[in-house]
């Protein structure tokens, strides 16, 4: 049995910069045992002295989580695909002197500092969409420093989008996630850019949805996966973002139907800075973010704490009365 | 006391000092005491005065040794931060 096995970027060392390999064996042990042997050392990162699976590490078999599939001795087919994705708390970088001279000044922002910092250095951050309005919440969560970015977008650049803070005329109907990749990646040497691996597990994510209808679709997948998100609309004279810390009232409950249109670029740009901000906050210091929904029009901004609408599915479990669901 | 330190921060300038000199005590406990060297002058005005708005307690600045002329011993005592702005 042939399996494909995604590498993240940390042990690509390891497969000569391959983010994908392939291994072959009849239990995802002996698929390990087979890589180990093509790519001296690999094992040894996701397996301990006794041959158990990591604590630090995760492997994902077609998207399940292996120790939910009974872990190490789970059968293989062929075309299967494992996932490598390392935890957040083993294998971080640390913050060594050259970081912190790159990042000298967030660490001094209130929220941020050494441990914040080295949360955003673990993180991996989802951002789906990446047109104009994304493009300036892309720069900043790259400048921010975090750990992997990716871009997750499946349209094409188009007119709209030139002329702004990613794009250029030779970039006119090329893919946009692999064109805000090759616009990004220069940016920092400390974050791993690239496109949204299928299956990819982010730490955080943020939505530039091109819809009210993907808007609400991508977060409600988020949330369903417990991950931290922020959901943000431009429209009208500027528009809004709502923050969804992990249990908190959803975007759902939190956006309000409002506004036409696109607003002015810079309006959005301002919006799009403040939406990555709060998603920096949200990965950096998760207690100190509520969950809430900031509009910003005509250049004002406006915070309103998130409430859940009575009986919204996103209600912890206890808090749903039967009687009235 | 546990001391810890010392951070020598001599070679640096605005606003690294005070940076280093955080990161360094948010790594340590409540009431654990940081030794950081600093060039006379401009930084052993700044970080001080910062380590005490940042809710630390500025315990000594006193020169360093003769054969380190032109440089000052500081003692920080990790504080609480001061509450967080809402």
């Amino acid at each position: 049995m042939e399996v494909v096995v995604r590498i993240p970027t940390p042990l690509r060392g390891l497969t000569g910069h391959r983010a994908e390999v392939r291994a072959s064996g009849g239990t995802v042990r002996e698929v390990l045992g087979a890589l180990e042997a093509a790519h001296p050392g690999l094992g040894e990162r996701l397996l301990d002295g006794r041959g158990a699976l990591r604590r630090y590490v995760n492997l994902f078999l077609n998207e399940e989580d292996l120790r939910a599939l009974g872990g190490l001795d789970a059968a293989v087919r062929d075309g299967d695909r494992l996932t490598v994705v390392p935890a957040v708390a083993g294998g971080a970088p640390e913050l060594t002197e050259d970081r912190i001279a790159r990042w000298a000044r967030q660490l001094l922002v209130p929220g941020f500092g050494a441990a914040g910092q080295e949360r955003l250095m673990a993180s991996r951050v989802r951002v789906i969409g990446a047109d104009a309005v994304a493009a300036p919440a892309l720069v900043y969560l790259v400048q921010a420093g975090v750990g992997t970015l990716w871009i997750d977008d499946p349209d094409l650049v188009g007119p709209a989008d030139l002329g702004g803070w990613l794009f250029g005329p030779g970039d006119s109907g090329q893919p946009r996630a692999a064109a805000a990749v090759a616009a990004l990646a220069p940016l920092s040497r400390y974050v791993a850019v690239e496109g949204y691996p299928m299956g990819g597990v982010p730490t955080a994510t943020l939505v530039v949805a091109s819809s009210s209808a993907q808007a609400l679709s991508s977060a409600e997948t988020a949330r369903r996966a417990r991950i931290p998100h922020v959901v943000l609309e431009a429209e009208g004279e500027g528009g809004s973002f709502v923050s969804v810390p992990v249990g908190a009232p959803c975007y759902a409950c939190a956006r309000t139907v409002a506004g036409t249109g696109r607003p002015p670029a810079p309006a959005a740009a301002a919006l799009a800075a403040l939406a990555a901000q709060e998603l920096l906050q949200l990965i950096a210091d998760p207690a100190a973010v509520t969950g809430r929904r900031v509009e910003l029009i005509r250049g004002v901004t406006a915070s309103r704490t998130s409430s859940r609408l009575p009986g919204c599915a996103c209600a912890p479990k206890e808090e749903l009365a039967p009687e009235t669901a | 006391m546990s001391l810890a330190g010392p951070v020598d921060l001599r070679a640096y300038a605005c606003p690294l000092t005070w940076v280093k000199t955080r990161v360094a005590l948010e790594r340590l406990a409540l009431g654990q005491v940081l030794e950081v060297w600093l060039t006379a002058g401009e930084p052993a005005e700044s970080v001080p005065r910062s380590a005490v708005e940042d809710g630390h307690r500025v315990l000594s600045v006193e020169p360093l040794a003769a054969a380190q002329a032109g440089a000052v011993r500081v003692l920080l005592q990790k504080g609480a931060p001061p509450a967080a702005l809402a």
